[in-house]
């Protein structure tokens, strides 16, 4: 294989992994154990491997998690029916019209159908309640501080997701944190007018320093 | 291909939150590993990991076997915090990020010298060892992540464990920033 050559790095990365199967690994051990610039990088691949296997997992923070699952939007594959004026307009006159013609009155409950479509922006309702939970345990005072340090805007339509990636979009420095977009560092009224044209919902929107 | 996630994930792509929620309390801690110490700050790992959840969990639908979930997962994240590093370089004023009481240990970790090592690699390297010895990949499923063939995987290994151990070698009289 070798012949006085230096092993290549496929071979000297294989021996210290211990992947590299006889008799390639005896005739590589025996070019290591005269050839310095080798033995270096046997060395060095040996330090760095036992330095980042002892390096420990990060735990993601709570409010990260938190912010995670506030943040799915729900998918609706079956029934993604929009109530856009130029599709509501004709189906209402047609059933104004079927109901003259058959008596019958149909109504549609816009009630309803607003809350079907914020529903599917809202996260499922368990997973707020415990990632809520779990923040505002290991939250404690800080936490308290900032929300008492920040102001609140108007509560926009969501998702929560959407309005800070929108926020972001427009230079802002927004993220979703307990199912509220916070931003950062930023002028109140300059958050607002970015959401002037966000009709009023349930997503708190609030500017911390 | 035997994936534990298997059963998660298929009623995930049904839309079922509750399996997705499951799929991130699984792999939260090692994805935010793998966002933080590629990226080095725990505030950008953290934008990081979010967007890379909200991606997967939109994605999911389209998500075929034939990949293990956990592979498919970390590229979307590795996609996520390259993101996330071209707009902390579009945005460098935010660099100046205030330490989160709650993320001590990551603080620490992350401003410790493995991290100012990790840091100056190049970051294919940088990658490579971090999948590959700390969160325990194996070559076929860090190619897969990268789109990269498995000999260039290796290589990059061999690299940037060579460049690590030199680059500690020459920071270990140092003080050290640890509290």
């Amino acid at each position: 294989m070798m012949d006085g050559a230096h092993p290549n790095e496929f071979d000297l990365l294989a021996y210290v992994e211990e992947d590299l199967p006889e008799p390639r690994k005896a005739a590589v051990a025996e070019h290591v154990a005269g050839c310095q610039a080798c033995a270096d990088s046997v060395r060095q691949l040996e330090t760095a491997r036992q330095v980042l296997r002892s390096a420990p997992l990060l735990e993601m923070p709570a409010g990260t998690r938190a912010a995670v699952l506030a943040g799915l939007p729900a998918r609706a594959p079956k029934r993604r029916l929009r109530w856009r004026p130029a599709v509501v307009a004709p189906a209402l006159a047609a059933a104004a019209v079927l109901a003259v013609v058959t008596g019958v009155v149909l109504t549609v409950d816009w009630n309803d159908r607003g809350q079907e479509e914020a529903a599917e922006f809202t996260p499922s309702p368990a997973a707020p309640a415990t990632s809520e939970a779990d923040a505002g345990a290991e939250a404690g005072g800080a936490e308290e501080e900032k929300r008492a340090l920040s102001s609140a805007l108007r509560p926009v339509h969501g998702p929560p997701r959407e309005v800070a990636l929108y926020l972001r979009s427009q230079g802002f420095d927004a993220r979703v944190v307990d199912s509220t977009v916070r931003v950062r560092n930023a002028d109140p009224e300059a958050v607002m007018r970015a959401l002037a044209d966000r009709p009023d919902g349930p997503v708190r929107v609030e500017v911390v320093p | 291909m035997h994936d534990p996630d298997a059963p998660l994930v298929e009623r995930a792509q049904r839309g079922d939150q509750c399996a997705f929620e499951q799929l991130v309390e699984r792999h939260q801690h090692r994805l935010f590993t793998l966002a933080a110490r590629t990226l080095g700050s725990p505030h950008d790992a953290a934008d990081a990991v979010q967007e890379a959840f909200l991606r997967a969990w939109l994605a999911l639908p389209r998500f075929r076997r034939g990949s293990l979930f956990s592979t498919w997962l970390y590229r979307i994240c590795l996609n996520a915090a390259h993101d996330q590093r071209l707009k902390r370089r579009a945005e460098p004023s935010e660099l100046v990020d205030r330490a989160d009481p709650r993320d001590t240990f990551s603080e620490r970790e992350l401003s410790g010298e493995l991290q100012r090592a990790l840091d100056a690699l190049d970051e294919t390297y940088r990658v490579a060892v971090v999948l590959y010895d700390l969160l325990g990949c194996s070559y076929a499923e860090i190619a897969e992540m990268t789109g990269v063939p498995e000999g260039t995987v290796k290589s990059r290994i061999f690299r940037g464990r060579t460049e690590l151990a030199q680059l500690l070698g020459t920071t270990a009289g140092r003080p050290e920033s640890k509290t």
